[in-house]
């Protein structure tokens, strides 16, 4: 059985405690929102569960690395194994599928709207998938590339790697300041293409787009990796 | 039959150089110790071994193979390493569980008897082993993993006198069961220097000997004696280190000892001894 595999299939017995409490207190959130609605105690609408699951990938992400590294160090595994045996995309999946079936539970009991009917008013099962899938990858992408730059990084990058995105930020806002809104029109712009809303919201086109962004995150991850060695 | 070479390795850290062009052949089926002070570059070599760092120039060939980013060659070697790379949540049992996934030769039978002997408790969580127990169970999986070529890194920190002796003993019981190479880095030099073959001797990341622990013992001897016939003693001869206690004076000397030598201390009233390992090491790293 080759490295690749049994990289895979130990981040998934490590992952599976922290998905199992997960969804036991979603489900359960659900439950008793069930419960209080279908016995007319109160009244809500309730929706867009998936982007607390999106919060949950991105601080599995940013979990996932650092203990699972040195435990293939240990284990004598390659960088290049440990990359491609990660199972971020396979988490990201299992969890939009699990977040789109139960999206249709809950809108069969109560008044609920997931984040794509939401956003697209689209309540097609497979556009859900694919999109929440997209959203997972790139959060979970996201927190893996963080966790992965801070830990190659020593003191000194740490902190300029903390303040830069901090000056991007001020210097874009002085930009859009001076240029009466350019930089705000030019990233609404940017988000009405690159999510679907520009061609007549099409979810699918949002959905690419999460995709491309979390591939070349994906890529990108392969760079701090490929030096990483075991610190504390 | 795993050979390891070393070649022309250096590793620099900002402006240290922790190892400076080290050559070393290493073959099968021996037990090695790697000597050195306090930040001589054992730890630096071994991580290098194993492909845990890279180094600045050269490179370590195993069987051929260049173990950078070589799974192959790197399922061959075991590493216990001094630090604790090990989830600290885990639970020793799944942990032993795990080896065995990356390395199939691994044998849970003989890890947990071992486990029984040292009393150490599987079902602890890495975090809660003491200094002692958390060697123990580093050791354990290192003996158990049964690769063809093992590295320690001092396998007996926090270890009590009752346990180093049966870790050096079940050490030597599991080579001769299963012969592989096996390189020990430790300060405790008189305590391995029964289970070693061969020394390899590190000073400031420079290699300064390999040599059979045999052939080196068998190559000093130490003088001692009243201390103005030593020194006349040692005259022309190449001595590698000096101890004075009062006029009593006691020397080093790194040569094998002939007929002549024996004459000459006689007359001269001097004892000659066998020089221990550690006191050779001194010696030579001082």
């Amino acid at each position: 059985m080759n490295n690749t595999f049994k990289i895979f299939k130990y981040q998934v017995y490590d992952f599976t405690k922290a998905v199992i409490i997960f969804y036991s207190i979603i489900i359960s959130i659900s439950l008793a929102i069930t419960a209080l609605v279908s016995k007319g105690l109160v009244n809500v609408s309730f929706g867009g569960m998936e982007m607390v699951t999106a919060i949950f990938l991105f601080i599995a992400g940013l979990n996932c690395f650092k203990a699972n590294f040195k435990f293939m160090l240990a284990n004598n595994v390659s960088r290049k194994n440990f990359y491609f045996g990660n199972i971020i995309a396979l988490v990201s999946a299992f969890m939009a599928l699990l977040d789109s079936m139960l999206n249709i539970v809950l809108d069969f009991n109560i008044p609920y709207e997931g984040v794509v009917m939401q956003l697209y008013k689209n309540d097609s099962f497979v556009a859900g998938f694919l999109w929440t899938f997209g959203l997972y990858t790139l959060f979970v992408c996201v927190g893996w590339f963080i966790t992965m730059l801070y830990y190659s990084c020593n003191k000194l990058m740490k902190t300029v790697i903390s303040i830069v995105p901090v000056l991007l930020i001020a210097l874009l806002q002085y930009i859009d300041w001076i240029s009466r809104g350019l930089v705000n029109r030019a990233v609404r712009d940017f988000l009405d293409t690159a999510m679907g809303f520009a061609y007549n919201n099409n979810v699918y086109v949002g959905a690419l787009s999460l995709f491309i962004g979390a591939a070349a995150i994906a890529l990108i991850c392969f760079l701090p990796l490929r030096n990483a060695i075991a610190k504390d | 039959m795993k050979t390891i070479q070393i070649k022309g390795v250096s590793k620099v850290y900002g402006h240290t150089k922790a190892l400076d062009k080290v050559d070393i052949d290493i073959e099968s089926n021996r037990i090695y110790g790697l000597l050195g002070r306090n930040g001589a570059g054992k730890t630096t070599l071994l991580n290098l071994m194993t492909n845990r760092i890279f180094p600045t120039e050269g490179e370590v060939i195993i069987d051929g193979e260049r173990v950078y980013e070589n799974d192959k060659v790197l399922g061959n070697i075991f590493y216990m390493a001094e630090k604790n790379l090990y989830p600290e949540d885990e639970r020793v049992r799944n942990i032993y569980k795990w080896t065995k996934e990356f390395y199939p030769s691994f044998d849970m039978v003989y890890a947990e008897n071992l486990s029984e002997k040292f009393g150490l408790d599987l079902k602890k969580k890495v975090k809660s082993l003491s200094t002692g127990y958390a060697s123990i169970f580093k050791a354990i999986a290192a003996l158990a993993s049964n690769a063809d070529i093992v590295l320690f890194d001092e396998p007996v920190l926090g270890l009590d006198a009752n346990h180093r002796d049966m870790f050096y003993k079940e050490l030597i019981a599991n080579y001769s069961e299963r012969p592989k190479t096996i390189i020990i880095s430790t300060h405790l030099i008189e305590e391995v220097s029964s289970v070693i073959e061969e020394a390899i001797i590190i000073k400031e990341g420079k290699l300064i000997l390999k040599q059979s622990v045999e052939e080196l013992l068998s190559g000093a001897y130490v003088v001692s004696g009243e201390a103005s016939r030593v020194d006349k003693y040692i005259q022309g001869k190449k001595c590698i280190g000096i101890e004075v206690l009062g006029s009593f004076k006691s020397a080093t000397v790194f040569e094998a000892v002939n007929n002549k030598d024996e004459d000459l201390a006689g007359e001269l009233e001097l004892e000659l001894g066998k020089a221990e390992l550690q006191k050779v090491f001194i010696d030579l790293t001082n």
